[in-house]
């Protein structure tokens, strides 16, 4: 055991942490700070109380019988726009007094300075109008994707044109999910896409010098002269993995506990719209998501230290680190990204699509994290069969 | 010169350098796919241009319409029917009102950028009279090839080349660290010296990958695109504009620039922009004798030479802006738009000239003055 906590003191280095710190404190920063701060303060989405309101009024699913309601939320919200609208001597000069009005307005004129005005102020509800009224649209429609009402519609292949038709027909009996009026593309970007890059990132720097070491100080040879010796390897894979575990951990905890303290915690339990086939609530979709990204990190760590293994210089693991970086940090994760744990189609060729089932971005992310630690796996196999 | 030779020796037998070079050179060529959409409206304005020469004027219409009819002849001459010389009409105040309004809280920052509005717009004045804004360039699709191979494949050159030559400087600091010959030589006066070559090596060798990196995207770019008929065209040819914060302007450089001059100054500045973070390795690699933390170091100052000026933008410090738009990783992400008056990141004509120029001297003398800390250093420390 006491090997094991050794190797895991030399990966833990203050000066690579410190680094891994401001390096990832940065990134988030560049990448994620701006959707936190919209959800902290509710700008260019829709109001949390608001949705928080129509969610004990309608529940998590709002059905013809609750239009209504829907239509008096609207109209109250409106109302405090007019008020907004009244302080702006703009639009008084433009006689714009209402929501309408102002549609109107920038329609006829093609002035688009009232409504840059009130979507970019941070003192009107400009944007919680315009979700529900979004919402509101969508509610009345009744296909969703078919009959022409999304043109990607075509190119699904015909089970899964038949489950979408399916969903539909469910949501025009249950009523349609509250949740599309809460813009959560924020959160698959957010969990999807950052969490997943920066554990990538940060992996692969604290790993990169973790087995380069010993053999830049000519180590291997003391060390495999004995049969305890020959064992270490494992260990310090195992202080790898473990420590490429914690350094995930880490991430998810701070990652998601700055998005918890948004108001978005509140909505957890409701489930998401979308082509949601499995029935799943916000909580377990973002589950699903930092379940992926931990799985992306572990991967990068299992490719990270065979490299590591196998490299004889600090210099040379740096390019071979920024290389692994560039191809499963950035270009793998994008494409992942793009792709939904429930199927998605893909840009193909000239104008076409393609269909990409749901089990794709599992198989992927599998056989990314299957390559790493089957790598690791014959390394240690060969090792022990090796000549000094 | 012999030991210079040997110091390119060892990065030579550096088998992860080669592989780096060959995937990178692979990548660039792979970028040229994003652009060949545009290829065969691109040929027909090179052949014309080739044909009617680069000003478009009433001979060339005439020209133009004789051509061979095809759909691309069509789109080209419904492209050049009523160009209008754009710099005679050109509000340049409406740029200059745009951002001292949007850095209302820092007058320094205003009143520079209203001085370099007020040279663009002398600058404006002269294109007019040369009528540059009429020159044909690649016709409707300029922006697009123009942004690709300077804003797109140069800018990837120019990083990695970077990032290749400062791993490689850091490389032949830790050399001798590697093969743990570093009592023995710095035991010597002479072996102290070797760092001082170390560091000339290493610059050297940052501009020779990037000869090999830019020689190699550019032989691939300019064996598909032919540019035979536009290299004499003005690059402030109205088809060509860049974008910064969503407002699209002309490219209006501060000095005359035919396409061959421009693409030759970008080339010649990016040598020496990569020279500036070879010695930035080269401090740091001095300075931190652990390669790989160097390498974190280094990796740290390059990140926070974009997030750190992303940063004080958004909290409006911009008296701080101001002097940090002159940091070399700011102006190698405005390689697409450099000699221009660029936008909200430069406050000064030709800044990234000034910077990169000024960069060199900064760096130079924080080379010299590591190296003399180094000379002085104990080795068993």
């Amino acid at each position: 055991m006491s090997l094991f906590w050794q190797e895991m003191k030399k990966i833990w280095r203050p000066g690579i942490l410190t680094a891994i710190l401001v390096l990832s404190g940065m990134l988030y920063y560049v990448q994620s700070f701006d959707y936190v701060e919209r959800m902290m303060n509710e700008e260019y989405i829709i109001s949390f109380s608001v949705l928080e309101e129509l969610l004990q009024l309608c529940g998590p699913a709002v059905d013809r019988s609750e239009w209504p309601v829907l239509q008096k939320v609207i109209d109250r919200e409106k109302k405090i726009f007019a008020g907004y609208l009244a302080e702006n001597p703009d639009a008084a000069a433009a006689g714009v007094t209402t929501w309408e009005e102002l549609e109107a307005y920038t329609k006829e004129s093609g002035d688009w300075s009232l409504e840059r005005w009130a979507s970019r102020s941070k003192t009107t509800n400009w944007y919680t109008v315009s979700r529900l009224e979004g919402f509101q649209e969508f509610c009345k429609k009744v296909n969703v994707w078919s009959g022409g009402e999304d043109w990607t519609f075509e190119f699904y292949p015909p089970q899964w044109q038949q489950r979408l038709m399916e969903l539909e027909a469910r949501w025009a009996e249950e009523g349609k999910p509250l949740l599309y009026a809460l813009d959560t593309d924020y959160l698959t970007l957010y969990f999807g896409s950052h969490l997943p890059m920066t554990n990538v990132l940060c992996v692969i720097l604290l790993l990169s010098p973790a087995l380069v070491r010993d053999r830049l100080r000519r180590m291997r040879s003391l060390q495999w002269s004995s049969r305890r010796g020959r064992k270490v390897l494992r260990t310090q894979l195992a202080a790898g993995f473990a420590s490429a575990g914690g350094m995930i951990a880490a991430n998810t905890a701070v990652y998601t506990a700055i998005m918890l303290s948004t108001g978005v915690r509140r909505f957890l339990d409701c489930p998401i719209s979308g082509q949601n086939w499995f029935g799943w609530t916000l909580g377990q979709y973002v589950l699903c998501l930092i379940a992926l990204a931990a799985l992306m990190g572990l991967a990068a760590a299992g490719l990270t230290l065979f490299l590591s293994c196998h490299t004889g210089n600090y210099a040379a693991m740096l390019f071979k680190a920024i290389l692994l970086h560039l191809a499963v940090g950035w270009w793998f994760t994008s494409e992942m990204s793009q792709l939904s744990p429930f199927g998605a189609l893909r840009p193909w060729g000239g104008s076409g699509f393609i269909f990409v089932p749901p089990a794709a971005v599992y198989v992927c992310v599998g056989v990314l994290l299957a390559a790493g630690w089957g790598l690791c796996l014959w390394t240690c196999v060969r090792q022990r069969r090796r000549e000094l | 010169m012999t030991l210079l030779g040997y110091e390119w020796r060892k990065l030579a037998r550096m088998p992860a350098l080669w592989a780096v070079l060959t995937l990178c050179a692979i990548f660039n060529c792979t970028q040229m796919l994003e652009i060949t959409p545009y290829i065969d409206l691109f040929n027909e304005a090179g052949e014309a241009a080739s044909q009617l020469g680069q000003r478009v004027d009433g001979d060339f219409l005439t020209g133009l319409r004789q051509r061979e009819q095809t759909s691309y002849r069509d789109a080209l001459l419904e492209a050049v029917e009523g160009m209008e010389n754009v710099f005679e009409t050109l509000d340049i105040q409406v740029l200059s009102a745009y951002y001292e309004k949007y850095m209302d809280s820092s007058p320094l920052a205003q009143s520079l950028m209203a001085w370099k509005y007020d040279m663009a717009e002398e600058q404006a004045a002269h294109l007019a009279r040369t009528g540059a804004a009429m020159d044909l360039y690649a016709g409707p699709v300029t922006t697009q090839v123009h942004q690709f191979l300077f804003g797109n494949l140069l800018l990837k050159v120019l990083m990695e080349s970077a990032v290749l030559g400062m791993l490689s400087m850091l490389y032949l600091l830790g050399y001798e660290d590697i093969q743990r010959t570093t009592h023995a030589v710095c035991a010597a006066r002479t072996g102290r010296k070797l760092w001082r070559r170390k560091v000339l090596a290493g610059a050297g060798a940052a501009v020779g990958l990037y000869a090999v990196l830019a020689g190699s995207a550019l032989a691939a770019f300019f064996t598909v695109w032919d540019f035979s008929g536009i290299w004499s065209a003005s690059v402030s040819s109205q088809f060509n504009c860049h974008t910064d914060l969503l407002i699209i302007r002309p490219f209006m450089t501060w000095a005359d620039f035919s396409v061959a001059g421009y693409l030759a100054a970008v080339l010649l500045l990016g040598g020496v922009l990569v020279i500036v973070l070879a010695l930035l390795a080269a401090v740091a690699g001095l300075l931190v004798r652990n390669v790989y933390l160097a390498g974190l170091v280094l990796m740290v100052l390059c990140t926070s030479g974009y997030a750190v000026g992303v940063a004080l933008a958004e909290l409006g410090w911009w008296e701080v802006f101001v002097v940090f738009t002159f940091n070399p990783v700011l102006l190698l992400l405005e390689v697409n738009a450099w000699f221009t008056e660029v936008g909200m990141n430069t406050f000064i004509p030709w800044q990234e000239t000034v910077g990169t120029v000024g960069g060199l001297a900064l760096l130079s003398g924080g080379t010299v003055l590591a190296l003399r800390r180094f000379r002085r250093k104990d080795v068993l420390v």
